[in-house]
């Protein structure tokens, strides 16, 4: 119990007067079962003498009135004792309570109850049967009263949801209630008590809000219009008790609305048209009358326009529905028409409206978001679209060519070949020529077409592992002819790779042959050389001439297409331009790269740089059309007009010879060397070792197709070669035949234990070796071809696939097994692999994979996704999965392993994503919004800042999450500058010193580098903003982080811009309640606080007015209209206006909320405000106040008493208008201080209200004698929670003069410091501010101690007093003492200073003298300054 | 409640001894005032700091009157407190040297 209301005991509010009551006989009423029941009828009789059997407001005023003796309980003299306790009880809580007394439970009921629960019902209710008063809900309260009544059990229900119809029609409301019996001294049961409370704002808020959030987690990562749709379907078919259906229907150009959405009723339902003509007089819906005016209608007789409709989750259908204009903040045009059908069981209030306009703005801006994904979306396929149209046309073109010219080519070979009727000799001649220059428009069709597919990105490099050397040199030497026919030197420097290199072979005999004919074209006199090396992972080929050279500015050129070198020295002109740029794509196509260095008139050099690579085809790959002969005819015909017809033909052999095999042959001898290399070289390519070391060398260097082996060889004979051979993976397979001198069977045997294929005896035929040879190679491509298949299968997976030994040892894998853990697939590795956690930094990841394999090794299936290791450092998920095959020794274990980073990262993205979008919903400013989603951005893509730019004057401001300024340096206002003019996403890649600017449709891939920062538009709308996340360490940033950063941007870029918008509005109703609140400028003596809630949405209705009228009088009210928003704050400023007339009218208390009543019932919305008015007379020290369901004022006496003024309380405006008023009146000491409130203050959530007053009264009990200024402050204080009220609040607080103040003191100066710290009390109370209350007290102490030495001499025994008033801004004291003057005690030195300080300090000393004393008088009038505290 | 009166000598920043006065100086207590003001020889310099205090009445300023008559008295005091327009009233500052604080 509050102690402010244990000092009062007369205040009815006061319950601790009814526990002395309670505890004996209500709280353990079985355990005095002998109590007589007239005890009980005294103690209520006891009762009765101070209270009233009717006490309290509305109810008890209706009780009294009510005729009893016509009801079952008959007159209320006759009732139990039990009855009257209880219904004392009853009347006098603020609960909400109601109980049923007798056998058919006769109703009776609070205040409480009737106005929250009752409504129109009461005060029909009263004393009538439980049944009838609830018969709509009686289905589901009988039972439980009926159990009650049987068990004496007590029932609890939370949050029940019943139909009650107490508004007019049929409401969904929720209570938490519980039903206990009531038991006479008997223990029998003859009623029952309900105690209610209402939650069903609570309920349907909650339930709104979820539908909201749940849209806009949702909306978040819808992209497309249609995506958008299927949201809102299905979100809002998930609240069927709001919308029991819902449309969704979209403007189109030609003046009809599309039906987009629908939930809850099915398209085509006459109430639901797929389309609807928006200007057509019968329209289903009223949608030109939205599109007009752009705001929301509310339509009634739905049910009658349509007919039969769905009810959703109600049995009755709606009859309601609102049309909210779908229009983006800050865009005036809707672009669609939202219409959500009322749920008929609740009012279609502004908080109905409020909820479908969110549910509208989110929709409209998913939409804006949806259109600018889309159109962003087509231009890029249009563009694709136009692209290929291009290359299509090109290869069209060239297609077309090819037709003729191979019927041209064919005949032409065809007569040039024919031996049978022979072309004379000037036929076959020009013949020639025909053929050679259709050869030629061959080759440059081919290149046109093979542009075009590069183009299209058609054209991939078929990689096959070659032996690049042998490649290059056959190509070369192909063209040597040439070089050599036209004076030149040609020299061939090749050096060997050490493995095979990666690339398609057609491809890289363009890229060779073009380089070559280029430098023979522009060679007059020299020579021409071609190097090729290799230079760590890479082929570096380099054709260098003694040619005229290119200029410099000319060299950036070479390599576009359609570039011609101008008008220089050269061989021959014509030519189309393409071939070095072929040559850059070509290599590009590699992914390697071109230059050229050249120095005019001494010579130029063209490098051509591939890197080793993987290749992607297999050795078996066919042949692409050789292009050499082309090449060569070409150049031939530069230097000669004739051509050597043999020499062509002879390299023609040459140059088909290249599809063969490699046969390697190893032979100490020489002359055998060179008769094999004869005997073989027209079939296949020839390699020769002087003996076994060097043709194991090779062999390992560049693996032979055969191997052709002398057995007796120095330094490593044949069957040392075959070991060595067999122990290596890569040649294991390698037929090899043996040459030996030595006959016989057990050689033959001996060399085919040793492993050889087959087995030749010198002296041997040459056409037995070469068929050997053939038949050998034939068998092992057939043996290989099933091993090849498997491994060409195996590397062309994208899995990662390796191959253990029963130890664990790896023996294979494949290529995508280094592509996604960085180890080379060729080496062998022991668990615990390199690639496994690290077992110091990461135990826990390491025992996880370790575990799993060991478990794999001990026999166990593996399924499982596990953290691992990148050969560089960063760390990868793997789905990895693997089972044994074989057993014992034997057993392999056959694992495949997937790259899941980038899913499981998604994932958490997508998990990330979810959450802002739930954190910017909560959030409902914009300062929550910047605030929750930089938080949420910095922690999604590990951010090092977030801020949010916007752009004045063309220069970038940036804020953190906190709001505060943050400095940009150069990189971001950079990138942020592209990010807003391109409206796309931009990152920044530092490099070193460098920093560059890529953008996420720019060559940037993953492997592009570190990124230091990204930039982003934050909507497609909205121009002037953008996000930067700074990025430190710099870090790799993955296509799908840079989409996400544009998804995300998006979304907090929306709820920002609906955060504005909702900033706005909140400004607009703030500022227009500030403006229609009440006077600031108030009498001095007052006080008046309105604070407006810190973290509501909306604005709220409390009001106060202060009304000066005639004769000394003042009227104060303060006043709370329902809901919030704009709505409330009209509503408000009208009743505040009605209210200042009638009391300017000078209408008492009552007549004035009575006249508001009927005045409530005109205006929308203002039926259930609450107002409390009071009228002052400040001159009497009186006043009359009526109060109209408000919290009841509290009286602070000047002694800190307080006192509640609830003696006229009467239900809130238009609940029941035409009943009269009541009155009452209060007396108001000198200094008293009255205080006019609204719920915010003392309201919290799951307490009582008379918790809260109680606070108040105990705050107020503290501040007695304080300035009104002070208490308003005070109580604000002492009352708010620290983080924030959650409702507006305001005060009023009015004193009633200012107490005077009468001290009086000892003569003796001793007591002059308590005289001193009273009298600063007292100025302080009034409101004196520092320095004038400094000066007074010097003033009064100068008199006092004059007063004391003149007057008594300090005689301790005689009394000096101290007066003082504050009237009409004028301070004045009186000291007074009744003693004689005795001159001579001092000199007039002193005393005159003394009085010069009054003087000089007050406005006026006046000093009476006469034989009975001295009266000092002394007055000093505050300046506004001095006075004012007030602000 | 009123502050009490103290009086002690602190050093100053210049090392020469301040006599430190603060609380209310009334009649009640002006004679020990009286006595620590006459604590300085006369005609030297004597530096009192009346910084912090709060009440002065017409018996504390007869007091400076008296000291200050003898000679090189010093007085500190605060910026526009009640005690600067009592010691400006009273024309101290013809006898005194006045600082603010």
């Amino acid at each position: 119990m509050a102690p402010g209301g244990c000092r009062h005991p007369t205040g009815v509010g006061d319950a601790g007067r009814y526990d002395a009551v309670i505890a004996p006989d209500m709280s353990e009423p079985s355990s005095r079962p002998t109590v007589p029941d007239d005890t009980v009828a005294q103690q209520a009789q006891a009762g009765s003498s101070a209270l009233p059997l009717f006490a309290g407001g509305d109810v008890a005023a209706v009780m009294a009135g009510f005729d009893w003796s016509a009801s079952t309980l008959g007159p209320p003299a006759q009732w139990p004792g039990l009855l009257q306790t209880m219904v004392r009880i009853l009347l006098t809580s603020r609960f909400s309570m109601w109980m049923g007394w007798g056998p058919d439970l006769r109703f009776l009921y609070n205040d409480a109850y009737a106005r929250d629960t009752l409504g129109a019902k009461h005060p029909w209710a009263l004393g009538r049967p439980a049944r009838e008063v609830w018969s709509e809900a009686w289905d589901d309260l009988g039972p439980r009263i009926d159990a009650v009544l049987r068990t004496g059990q007590a029932t609890w229900d939370e949050a029940l949801l019943l139909f009650l119809e107490r508004s007019g029609y049929r409401e969904e409301t929720y209570h938490t209630f519980s039903y206990s019996p009531i038991s006479d001294v008997d223990g029998g049961i003859v009623g029952m008590l309900c105690v209610v409370t209402e939650d069903t704002e609570r309920v349907i808020n909650d339930r709104r809000l979820a539908t909201l959030g749940g849209l806009a987690a949702e909306l978040s990562s819808a992209q497309t219009e249609r995506a958008v749709f299927d949201a809102v379907t299905e979100r809002l078919a998930a609240n069927r008790q709001d919308l029991p259906f819902a449309l969704t229907y979209v403007f189109e150009g030609d003046g009809g609305a599309r039906l987009a959405a629908a939930s809850g009723i099915d398209v085509g339902h006459p109430a639901a048209p797929p389309r609807i003509d928006v200007k057509g007089g019968d329209a289903a819906w009223p949608l030109d009358e939205v599109l007009r005016t752009g705001r929301s209608v509310l339509l009634d007789g739905v049910a009658t326009r349509f007919g039969a409709l769905p009810s959703g989750a109600w049995e009755d259908p709606p009859d309601r529905a609102l049309l909210v204009p779908l229009a983006e903040g800050g865009q005036t045009d809707p672009v669609g028409v939202f219409v959500a059908a009322c749920n008929p069981y609740r009012p279609p209030d502004p908080a109905y409206r409020n909820f479908a306009e969110l549910l509208a703005g989110q929709v409209a801006s998913a939409m804006a978001s949806a259109r600018a994904y889309e159109a962003e979306r087509q231009r890029a396929e249009a563009l694709a679209e136009l692209d290929r149209a291009k290359t299509e046309f090109f290869s069209n073109v060239s297609h077309e060519f090819r037709t003729p010219l191979t019927l041209i080519l064919g005949p032409v070979e065809d007569a040039l070949a024919d031996d049978l009727e022979p072309l004379p000799d000037p036929q076959r001649l020009r013949l020639r020529v025909v053929q050679r220059n259709a050869r030629r428009l061959r080759r440059l069709v081919n290149d046109m077409l093979d542009f075009a597919r590069i183009e299209g990105g058609r054209l991939e490099a078929e990689t096959v592992p070659t032996d690049l050397a042998a490649l290059t040199r056959e190509v070369a030497l192909s063209f040597a002819p040439a070089v050599e026919r036209a004076g030149l030197a040609f020299h061939l420097d090749v050096e060997p790779s050490v493995r095979p290199v990666a690339v398609d072979q057609g491809m890289w005999e363009k890229i060779v042959l073009n380089l070559l004919s280029n430098a023979l074209k522009f060679t007059l006199a020299g020579s021409v050389t071609c190097r090729l090396r290799p230079e760590g992972d890479t082929m570096v080929l380099a054709v260098s001439d003694t040619g005229v050279g290119v200029p410099a500015d000319q060299l950036p050129l070479l390599f576009q297409r359609f570039h011609r070198a101008p008008r220089t020295a050269a061989r021959s002109h014509e030519g189309t331009g393409i071939g070095l740029a072929l040559v850059a794509e070509l290599a590009r196509l590699h992914g390697g790269s071109v230059a050229a260095t050249s120095e005019p008139g001494v010579g130029s050099t063209f490098t051509v740089t591939i890197p080793m690579g993987t290749a992607t085809g297999t050795a078996i790959a066919g042949q692409r059309e050789s292009s050499r002969q082309a090449f060569l005819d070409e150049a031939l015909q530069w230097v000669a007009d004739e051509v050597d017809e043999a020499d062509t033909a002879d390299r023609r052999t040459l140059a088909g010879r290249t599809a063969e095999a490699t046969v390697l042959v190893a032979d100490d001898n020489p002359d055998v060397r060179g008769y094999l290399r004869r005997l073989l070289e027209p079939f296949w390519r020839v390699v020769v070792a002087a003996d076994g070391a060097e043709a194991l060398e090779l062999a390992r260097r560049d693996p032979p197709d055969l191997v052709l082996t002398d057995v007796m060889m120095p330094r490593l004979d044949g069957f040392g070669l075959l070991t060595g051979l067999r122990r290596d993976p890569a040649t294991a397979t390698v037929p090899v035949v043996f040459l030996s001198a030595r006959a016989g069977e057990e050689a033959a045997v001996e060399g085919l234990d040793a492993g050889a294929d087959d087995y030749l005896v010198k002296p041997f035929s040459g056409i037995e070796l070469v068929a050997r040879v053939r038949s050998n190679l034939e068998l092992a491509a057939l043996r290989n071809r099933e091993a090849q298949w498997r491994a060409a299968l195996v590397e062309s997976l994208q899995d990662g696939v390796a191959v253990t030994d029963a130890a664990g040892r790896m023996v294979e894998a494949n290529a995508a097994f280094e592509r996604i853990l960085g180890y080379s697939h060729t080496d062998r590795y022991d668990p615990p692999y390199p690639w496994f956690p690290d077992p110091e930094r990461e135990p826990a990841h390491f025992a996880q994979t370790n575990g799993a394999f060991e478990q794999l090794l001990a026999g166990e299936r593996l399924n499982a996704v596990l953290p691992v290791r990148h050969r560089l450092g960063h760390q990868l998920f793997v789905a990895l999965s693997a089972s044994a095959v074989g057993e014992g020794d034997d057993r392999r274990f056959v694992v495949a392993l997937h790259d899941v980073t980038a899913e499981l990262a998604a994932a958490e993205r997508e998990a990330a994503l979810a959450q802002l979008a739930t954190g910017l919903a909560e959030a409902t400013d914009v300062a929550g919004v910047r605030r929750a989603g930089l938080a949420e951005l910095r922690r999604v893509f590990g951010a090092t800042d977030a801020v949010v730019v916007s752009w004045a004057d063309d220069r970038p401001q940036a804020r953190g999450a906190d709001g505060s300024a943050v400095p940009l340096d150069g990189r971001a206002t950079e990138a942020l500058a592209r990010a807003r003019d391109e409206r796309r996403v931009v990152a920044a890649a530092a490099d070193g010193s460098r920093t560059s600017v890529e953008d996420e449709a720019g060559p940037v891939s993953e492997e592009a580098g570190p990124v230091s920062g990204v930039a982003a538009p934050l909507d497609p709308a909205d121009v002037h903003r953008a996000l930067w996340l700074d990025i430190d360490p710099p870090r790799p940033m993955s296509a799908d982080d840079r989409s996400l950063v544009r998804l995300v941007a998006n979304l907090f870029g929306q709820a920002l811009r609906r955060a504005q918008l909702f900033d706005d509005l909140r400004e607009v109703a703030t500022a227009l309640q500030r403006s229609i609140l009440g006077p600031t400028d108030v009498p001095d003596g007052m006080a008046v606080r309105y604070l407006p809630a810190v973290r509501a949405l909306e604005v709220g209705g409390d009001w106060y007015d202060v009304v000066g009228l005639a004769e000394g009088c003042l009227a104060v009210v303060v006043g709370d209209c329902t809901g919030r928003g704009l709505q409330a704050a009209t509503t408000m400023g009208q009743l505040r206006s009605a209210c200042r007339a009638l009391l300017l009218q000078a209408k008492g208390p009552a007549d004035v909320i009575d006249a508001l009543d009927s005045f409530a019932e005109r205006i929308p919305g203002a039926s259930c405000t609450t107002v409390f008015c009071a009228v002052i007379d400040t001159d009497e020290g009186t006043m009359r106040y009526s109060c109209a369901g408000h919290l009841p004022a509290v009286v602070l006496e000047p002694s800190g008493a307080t006192t509640l003024l609830d003696q006229a309380s009467a239900l809130p405006l238009g609940i029941a208008p035409g009943r009269s008023r009541p009155e009452a009146s209060a007396t108001l000491a000198q200094g008293a201080t009255v205080l006019l409130y609204t719920d915010g203050l003392v309201e919290r959530r799951h307490e009582a209200i008379d918790a809260g007053i109680a606070r108040l009264r105990l705050a107020l009990g503290d501040m007695a004698g304080h300035h009104p200024t002070a208490i308003a402050d005070g109580v604000l204080d002492a009352l708010l929670p620290a983080e924030g009220q959650e409702d507006d609040v305001a005060v009023v607080a009015y004193r009633q003069g200012t107490p005077d103040l009468h001290l009086t003191a000892p003569a003796s100066p001793e007591h002059l410091g308590v005289l001193r710290q009273q009298l600063r009390h007292w100025l302080a109370a009034v409101g004196v501010a520092q320095r004038p209350a400094d000066e007074l007290v010097v003033a009064v102490g100068e008199a006092c101690a004059n007063a004391m030495e003149h007057a008594y001499g300090f005689d301790p025994a005689a009394e000096v007093a101290v007066d003082a008033t504050y009237r009409a801004g004028r301070i004045e004291v009186r000291v007074t003492d009744r003693g004689g003057w005795k001159e001579a005690r001092s000199t007039s030195d002193e005393r005159g200073r003394g009085l010069a300080i009054m003087r000089a300090l007050v406005d006026e000393v006046d000093v009476q003298r006469d034989p009975g004393g001295t009266v000092v008088q002394l007055r000093r009038r505050l300046a506004a300054p001095d006075a004012a505290r007030e602000g | 409640m009123t502050p009490a009166l103290t009086i002690d000598t602190r050093d100053g920043a210049d090392g020469t001894a301040v006599l430190h006065v603060a609380g209310d100086i009334d009649l009640s207590n002006v004679e020990r005032f009286r006595q620590a003001l006459a604590g300085g020889p006369p005609g030297e310099r004597f530096v009192v700091d009346l910084t912090d205090v709060t009440y002065l009445d017409s018996s504390g300023v007869a007091a400076l009157f008296g000291r200050a008559k003898q000679g090189g008295l010093e007085l500190v005091i605060a910026e526009g407190c009640v005690v600067a327009s009592l010691v400006e009233l009273a024309h101290l500052d013809d006898l005194a040297t006045i600082r603010t604080s």
